[in-house]
């Protein structure tokens, strides 16, 4: 049958292992690291993500940066690749499925895109 | 999860945490346990005992109509075929123990890789064990550190495999969203290496891709352009050589991606290119070089059938026709489909979940009619499908068949 994992499973989701994405990204190489010099005002970013979680924080979870994207905020991989769209765009970024590999916590978004608008800016 | 009598049956392994490796595994087990539970048929676990023929197999031994194969041009018992696949089993062996790059090319490799490269107007072929390690090798070796992939969300497994298995940065947009997809080549960083990797026809929903703008987009930021054709060769494009073709810009297109599982029926994965560096990809591209190649009773039976394909007007012809009156009958009984016109061999059928999805394949099982359940989380929207594929050897008399044992099982589950 071979359809299982033609995308992700929700599997990982529940079980709280996957990072931010769940397609399998965490077996890709880990991002680049990107030049912090030019960082974006953390507090700006964070108040602009934290909008554009709204819609998609279903349950309305008090969100930290410590609040998980598979465990807390129950996010399955549709949900993802919509909420990182919208990131993208407002941010006009790129956050491939290697660096959301890395991004478990909403604490650890807002760093790497405070890093990637940085480099641009 | 229901209670009661199967609770002792349990294995122990869902009890604890972090039992052993198994353990990842426990709401797959559960998930499938839950629906046998509920006392269906296991849809993933079909035998057909006999194979009468492209359209027929004894399942359950029950004489059973095939709608759910690929087989779409029906090529498994062309007498053609299969007599060259005898004389190549009698005169070349079974197979050929070895790698492409070893001992593993013989004559009728060649000649399978002369068919392709004549079928598709291309200078190069490439035919790998199969169509999966096809998109893996070409896609983990084209695309490198610091290059990008750029990919719709729908992708096959093994595109997305292929991303896994090498080092560039996997970026994917919405599905045949041709905005999502320039704005991600917009961003990419100047002088990255860039390819970008669409299907023709998808085969969940049957829907094809807009290949003709996506294509003019990605060539615009300098793209190369993989195009994976697994659901179209030899009935979609006036020569059969799929959506790209069909809509006049095969021409652009860098690689295309096929097999020899579906309209082919046989097995086997390949990549025709016109770069003209592509031949050294026999050397640099580990899927092909690092396993065996096929055996040669197989690409015979590719080769004759790939020929008899560009000729097949008639074959063409009757699988329209067959997908044509199947989309219609469905949507005028009232079931949801997965495109509102037909658009290619593939009709999906939008089941309300997975539970009355699975009731409804049984049912129609019962009835003699085997088509493709399709769940999450292989489906998009975590959709729950039964997916038909048309063949051009069903006869008018079965697809009105078929339609009546759809309306009687749809009315049964209570799906219409
Ligand atoms: C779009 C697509 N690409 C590739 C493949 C893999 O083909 P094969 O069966 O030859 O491995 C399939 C079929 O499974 C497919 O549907």
């Amino acid at each position: 049958m071979g359809q299982m994992g033609y995308r992700m499973t929700l599997v990982e989701a529940k079980q709280g292992t996957a990072t931010l994405d769940m397609t399998g990204a965490r077996r890709f190489a880990p991002p680049h690291q990107a030049s912090e010099r030019h960082a974006m005002d953390r507090a700006a970013i964070d108040s602009r993500i934290r909008t554009l979680i709204e819609p998609f924080n279903k349950k309305a979870v008090t969100i930290t940066d410590a609040t998980t994207f598979a465990g807390d905020l129950e996010f399955d991989s549709l949900t993802v690749m919509d909420f990182v769209a919208e990131i993208e765009d407002e941010f006009d970024v790129i956050i491939s499925m290697n660096q959301q590999a890395e991004i478990e916590n909403y604490g650890q978004l807002v760093t790497a895109v405070g890093t990637l608008a940085g480099d641009d800016a | 999860m229901s209670e009661g009598v199967n609770e002792a049956d349990r294995p122990e392994v869902l009890a604890g945490e972090g039992t052993d490796l198994f353990s990842k595994f426990d709401p797959v087990i559960t998930m499938r346990r839950d629906l046998l539970d509920s006392g269906v048929t296991d849809p993933f676990n079909l035998v057909m005992e006999k194979v009468l023929s492209p359209t027929r197999a004894i399942c359950n031994g029950r004489d059973t109509i095939l709608l759910g194969t690929y087989n779409y041009m029906g090529m498994t018992f062309d007498p053609d075929v299969v007599a060259a696949g005898t004389q190549a089993l009698a005169e070349f062996g079974s197979g050929t123990t070895g790698s492409r790059v070893l001992n593993g090319t013989y004559q009728g490799h060649r000649e399978c890789e002369d068919a392709l490269r004549e079928f598709y107007g291309m200078d190069h072929a490439m035919v790998f064990s199969t169509g999966y390690q096809a998109n893996l090798g070409i896609i983990s070796t084209m695309a490198g550190k610091g290059d990008y992939i750029v990919l719709d969300i729908d992708s096959h497994a093994s595109i997305w495999d292929g991303c896994a298995l090498g080092n560039a940065e996997v970026v994917p947009f919405k599905h045949n969203d041709i905005e999502a997809m320039e704005k991600r080549l917009r961003r990419i960083p100047e002088g990255a290496g860039k390819l970008v990797v669409l299907e023709g026809v998808y085969s969940m929903l049957g829907d094809i891709a807009p290949l003709k703008e996506m294509i003019a987009v990605a060539k615009k930021y300098g793209a190369m352009v993989l195009v994976d054709e697994a659901h179209s060769m030899g009935f979609i494009g006036p020569n059969g050589r799929g959506v790209a073709e069909d809509q006049g810009v095969l021409d652009q297109v860098d690689f295309v991606i096929g097999t020899f599982s579906k309209s082919v029926g046989t097995v086997g994965g390949f990549c025709v290119s016109n770069h003209p560096k592509f031949e050294i990809l026999r050397l640099v591209c580990r899927p092909y070089v690092f396993t065996a190649s096929l055996p040669p009773s197989v690409v015979a039976t590719a080769a004759t059938s790939i020929r008899k394909l560009m000729h097949g007007a008639d074959k063409r012809a009757r699988l329209w026709r067959n997908s044509r009156t199947l989309h219609a009958g469905l949507l005028e009984q009232g079931f949801r489909l997965g495109t509102s016109e037909t658009q290619s061999a593939i009709v999906a059928v939008i089941m309300p979940d997975l539970e009355r999805g699975a009731t409804m394949w049984e049912a129609l099982l019962r009835e003699g009619l085997y088509v493709n359940l399709a769940r999450p989380p292989a489906t998009p929207a975590n959709m729950t499908l039964l997916r038909c594929s048309l063949c051009a050897e069903h006869s008018e008399d079965e697809v009105e068949t078929i339609l009546g044992m759809f309306q009687r099982a749809g009315k049964a589950v209570g799906i219409i």
